[in-house]
This record gives structure tokens, sequence and C-alpha cells, in this order.
């Protein structure tokens, strides 16, 4: 008999997962335990989407889907799988992981927990750092994660926990390649995510490139993913306000092939990032890198990162319309900037947001070794 | 947490170890034990202490003396060892009615055969418990040894703060001060039984009425003292390491590397308990970033993972000395 193979499990502090959290912080470290370290990988949680076709990028993952999202639900299921539980992996801090918690921690006391704390900097304000129930999750937790450096910084003044710098990284699945070839790039400002929620704050880009789009010539700007409901109206309007930018200004909707997505990064010369607040690192920023993206963002929590101190990037004050217009305008007659910063963004994304290194040290974290 | 006085409980510390310890009278406990506490310390906790207290209970009431003060240092013995590890401890008792010290010295091997009571009073007996080491002279001069006593009793014996300073050296890390004041020498207390005050230096103090004519004083871990014995620590860590990191980067010995990592981390705990009172908000910050770089560089070797880790070392030590004089 060989040894017990390990289990790593992700459960959502919400009813279950996303498609795209397959593929983003959620799915890619419980996949890589499984495909660096041989860990048995799940991430367990209710459907809340029709179909889940990200599936097929972390094969080798089961992705588990549980009758409802209830905590009574998601108890019972540690109760049912604690043996295979050695690795429990929490995303944030939220209420119903006091009972998840204590329920795992009674029945796998020889368990670990890694708590990756996507937190910002007005939820961490909000959030009773000291209080029994919190202490009583954080406590619990054998490596507590923060997603960029300066909320790494601010739990470390302000908790009495260690919390660990693990960034929101960038890992190339099989058959997806972000390489860039910058000599076919195009001029186009990319963006991705939720389209017209009010944390996106997409018209912020919108009007920006309104007002610098004369300056601009054979420029345009992509916005990827789902449209919310009540922003089509104001991008209805919006053409109507100018119509001349109906070619330029495109919105293609999901792209949920990840070949398709890659695409459209590498076509890309500058990424932006609108932001009103963001939990730590997005997801995006380091597919935007490593695909050579010159960033434009707002200054949210993980500004100095996403552009490595300024080197491939520029960062604005949040919703700050004139500024990013500035920058824009700027920018778009700067091919030698923008090269040079994307060249930067690349070399940087590896060293810095390379899912693999950096699942090799929240290895070396829970388990004081190498895991290779 | 240094200390907290709560409804019908006498005090609520954290030892060495970090573990959240209740000093509770006994008859004060079974009188309130609906009010558990809960809300600031662990089920587990609460219960483990009222099985033991129980037999605390014997063992003060078997005493040689009823004095409030005594009891308390007899309880507090007997709750770092229900939760401390098992070992010999160190007890300077200073200038007291002797037969005090003979009634704990009774009780001691109850909780570890080598538990010894230093016992200093000129007048002291010739037939004397096996657990009292007798040291026949005057407070003011004994020769202290540095970081050697568990608990440090100054029992209605005037001192000067020169020699206080030396009585606190003389503690280990985490040990308990306790100083009994006859009681016209007290700050009238606005608490039933107790209240807090701070003292010149800052340390926050916690007395207690222990008796109608005793009131001690104790001075919790977070002293001035301890933190800088547990500042010495850090600084000593990183020294030993920052002699020796040149040439651990520079080899290809992954033992010698994981155990600099180890000492980082070493560093970096030692740091945690001590954090909110240093003057610098980011030595935890930088010590962790260190530690960080050390793993990075064990995991991917290159000039520019191994600049980092001096870069990274160099910040601590500079923030060190800038804001707390490590």
């Amino acid at each position: 008999m060989g040894e017990k193979r390990r289990g790593v499990y992700s459960l959502p502090a919400y009813a279950g997962w996303s498609n795209q959290q397959l593929t983003k912080n959620c799915g890619i470290v419980p996949y890589l335990f499984y495909k660096k370290f041989g860990f048995h990988a799940v991430m367990a949680g209710a459907k809340t989407e029709d179909s889940y076709p990200y599936i097929k990028y972390v094969e080798g993952m089961d992705v588990e889907f549980l009758p409802d999202g209830e905590l009574s639900t998601k108890l019972d299921y540690i109760r049912s799988h604690a043996e295979d539980m050695d690795l429990l992996i929490l995303h944030g801090y939220y209420p119903n992981y006091v009972d998840i918690v204590q329920c795992y921690c009674d029945l796998r006391p020889d368990g670990k927990i890694y708590m990756e704390l996507d937190i910002n900097l007005q939820a961490a304000d909000r959030t009773p750092w000291r209080s029994e129930k919190v202490t009583a999750v954080l406590e619990a937790c054998d490596v507590i994660g923060a997603s960029c450096r300066s909320m790494q910084q601010y739990m470390m003044r302000k908790t009495p926990y260690k919390v660990e710098y693990i960034p929101n990284g960038f890992y190339d699945f099989e058959s997806v390649d972000f390489t860039p070839d910058f000599s076919r790039k195009e001029k186009i400002v990319l963006t991705v995510g939720r389209i017209g929620t009010h944390q996106k704050h997409n018209e912020l880009l919108m009007e920006a490139f309104a007002a610098a789009a004369n300056e601009m010539p054979g420029w345009s700007v992509r916005f990827v993913g789902r449209i919310e409901e009540h922003f089509k109206k104001y991008i209805d309007n919006y053409y109507v306000r100018f119509p001349a930018l109906k070619e330029r200004v495109v919105f293609t909707g999901v792209v949920t092939d990840r070949n398709l997505m890659a695409e459209e990064y590498q076509r890309a010369k500058v990424f932006a990032l609108t932001s009103r607040m963001e939990g730590g690192t997005p997801n995006v920023i380091a597919e935007a890198l490593s695909a050579g993206n010159y960033i434009v963002t707002s200054a949210i929590d993980a500004a100095e990162e996403a552009t490595d101190r300024g080197q491939c990037g520029a960062v604005f004050p949040i919703e700050d319309e004139i500024r990013l217009t500035e920058i824009l305008r700027c920018l778009s007659s700067n091919e030698e900037q923008l090269e040079r910063g994307g060249h930067h963004a690349v070399l940087y994304a590896q060293e810095a947001f390379d899912y693999g290194r950096i699942v090799d040290r929240l290895y070396y974290l829970l388990y004081g070794e190498c895991g290779a | 947490m240094s200390g907290m006085i709560l409804d019908g409980f006498r005090f609520f510390f954290e030892d060495a170890q970090g573990n959240h310890i209740l000093l509770a009278d006994a008859g004060d406990y079974a009188a309130n034990e609906s009010k558990a506490l809960l809300h600031y310390i662990d089920d587990d906790y609460v219960w483990v202490m009222r099985d033991n207290l129980k037999n605390i209970t014997e063992y003060i009431e078997n005493a040689a003396t009823k004095g409030g003060a005594l009891r308390a240092a007899l309880a507090i013995l007997a709750v770092r060892e229900l939760f401390g590890k098992y070992r010999p401890r160190r007890i300077l008792w200073m200038g007291t009615f002797h037969r005090a010290a003979i009634g704990i010295a009774k009780m001691l091997p109850v909780f570890h055969d080598d538990n010894l009571i230093y016992a200093v009073a000129p007048g002291l007996p010739d037939d004397i418990e096996k657990n009292i080491v007798p040291i026949r002279t005057v407070c003011s001069s004994l020769p202290l040894p540095e970081d050697y006593f568990d608990v440090v009793i100054i029992d209605t014996v005037d001192v000067t703060s020169d020699r206080m300073a030396q009585l606190l050296l003389s503690l280990r890390v985490g040990g308990l001060f306790i100083h009994v004041l006859p009681v016209g020498k007290v700050i009238p207390c606005t608490i039933p039984n107790a209240d807090y005050f701070s003292d010149d230096e800052g340390n926050t103090l916690l007395r207690a009425r222990m008796s109608r004519d005793l009131t001690a004083v104790f001075r919790e871990g977070t002293m001035k003292g301890r933190l800088n014995r547990q500042k010495r620590l850090v600084s000593y860590i990183l020294d030993e390491l920052g002699d020796s990191l040149g040439s651990i980067l520079a080899s290809d010995d992954d033992l010698r590397l994981e155990a600099a990592i180890t000492q980082a981390a070493l560093a970096e705990e030692n740091i945690l308990p001590i954090y909110e009172e240093l003057v610098s908000e980011d030595i935890k910050y930088l010590a962790n970033r260190f530690k960080e770089s050390l793993i990075e560089f064990r995991l991917n070797r290159s000039e520019k993972t191994r600049a980092r880790v001096f870069e990274e070392y160099l910040a601590l030590r500079r923030e060190m000395r800038e804001y707390d004089d490590f």
C-alpha cells in the first residue's frame, strides 16, 4: 500500500462557484496542488450557473456540486469528507466560516487551513479583527494570505496575525498561451470583467476615451465580459451621444473560450482597470501583464504592484476622469513607452505572478518543505 | 491581554506560553459560576479551570497561612503548572513573615519536586523545609542573577527604584512579579477589589485587594523588562543570521538555507507578542518579508532572489534601529 493521497478542498463563502472562478485564484490554487504535488483536489459548492465550460481547463481537479448552498449542506459535506480533507482552502473572512472552521477543526485537528484573505481596505476597516468570531476563524488558519502588499502591510499593522503575501497570479493552462507577439499588437485599450457594475466603473473609461478619441487616431476600446442589464441603456445612450465611436468602443460580451480570451489580451497594447475598489490583486492584472499589456489602473490597493511601481503602467486617482483622459492621450502618442512597458510587464509577470512559484511558496509555508 | 478584572473573578491574564489564565478565588468562582467568562476566554479554559480550581482550593486551604497574597501566589504557580510546561520553578521570596513561605513550600512538590523558594530574610530558622533555600540577609544586599526566577515576590519590603529594576531583570521572560504592599501605602481603589494604574515607566499595573490587610500588585508579562528581553532575543537571532547570511546564500547547502528560514521565522514569532508595543508599525511586516525572501530564494535560486534577501534584511534592520532602538 502506498501513502494516502492528500486531499485539498476549496469551499466557497457564498453558495457556490461561478464558471470563471474555476480559472481564477479560487480554482487555480487547488488545481496546482493537484498538478504539482499530487493532491486530490476538489472545489465543492452549489451550482450557480447553467454550465461550467472552464472545467475542461482544470481537468484532474474534481468540481463537486452540492444540492444547495446552505451552511448545513456544507457542514454535512465536511463531515462526510473530513478524512480526505488534509487541506481546506477558505476565501475571505465571512461569518459562516465560523461554523465551517469549527466543524473542520473538530474532525481534523491535524488538518491545515489556508485562508485566502482577498480583501480591500474598505472591507478590512469594517471587519472587527479582534472579535471572538473573527479570532476563532483566523487563529485556526495555518496560513493567512493577502493578495497585495498594501493589504498585507495593513493587516500586519492592525491585526495580531501573521499575514503572508500570496498574490493572485497567472497560470498558463495547457493549450492556452498568453505569450505576446509585440509586432502584432494593435491600438486597443482592453478591459475585462463584469461590465457595468458599480465596482468596475466602466463608464469612466468610456467617457475618458470619448474625450481623448480625436487625439487617438486608430485606437479602440474593447470591453470583454458579461454586461449588466441596467448598463445596456447607458451604452445605447453613449452611442447616441458619440455616434462616431460606435465602431471604436466595442462590447464583446462573455468570452468563455480561454484561447479567444488570450487573443484579446495579446492583441491589446493597453489594459485598463477603472475599479472603485478591488479585493487585492485582480486576476485580470496578472493575465494582462503576462500578455504584455501596459497597465492603466485606478489607485486600487494593488495599483503599485499592478504597474510594478510605474515601470509597466500608470495609475490615476479613483473616479478621476480627467487624469485618465490625459494618460490615454499621452500613451497613444508614445509607442516606445508602451512597448518598453509591455516587455517589462511580461518579465515582471513571470517573476511576480507566476502561479507555479506562488503555490510552491504557499506549500512551503504550509508544510515547511519544498513540494517538488 | 495584560490583565482584566471581571465581576466575581480576580485576575485574567496571559502566561508565557500565551495561554489565557483565569486566576480566581475559589470561593468567588463557586459563587459566580453562572457568570462564566465565555465572552473572554474559550470554554475549554473555563472548564479546565473549574476542575483544577477544586484542587487548588484544597492546597490553599491546607496551607500554613491564610494570607491573601500567599494564596494568590500559590494559585498562580498552580495555574502555570496546569497550562505551562512542567519544569522546576524558581521563586524568589523577599522579606516576609517566614512561616508564609514555609506554608507555600510544603505545597510546591505537588506541582514539581524540584520547585524551590529562595527565601530572603535575616531570621530564617534552621529547620527549614527542603524546598526552601534560606538566604539569611537583607533584601538590599542580595546579588541578583539576570533572567533567572520564574516568580519574584516582594512581601511588604521597601525597595528603591534601582533595586526594583534589578529585581525585574532577574525575572525570566514571562515571569511573574508580585509586590505585596501594606494597605496604608495603597492608592484608594475605585473599583471593588481591584484597579489599574500606570507606573512612571508606563507599565500597567494591576492592583487587587487580596485580604483585609494586604494588597497585591501584579505586573504582567507586558512589562518593560519583558519587552526589552524579547527585543534582545529578536536582535540576537537576526544578528546571528546576518553574520552568516552571505555565506549561506553563497553556498548550495539547502539545509543551511532551511535553517536560516527557520531562524527568520523564529524572529518573526518573537516579534508577534510585542509588535503592538514597538514604535514602528512595520517591523512585523518587514520580518515577514525577510522570511518570504529567504523562502523565495530557497525555491528559486537566482541573483535577483539572492539580492532581495539582502534588501529585505537591511530594510528590517534599518527599521529596527530607526524606530525601536533594538
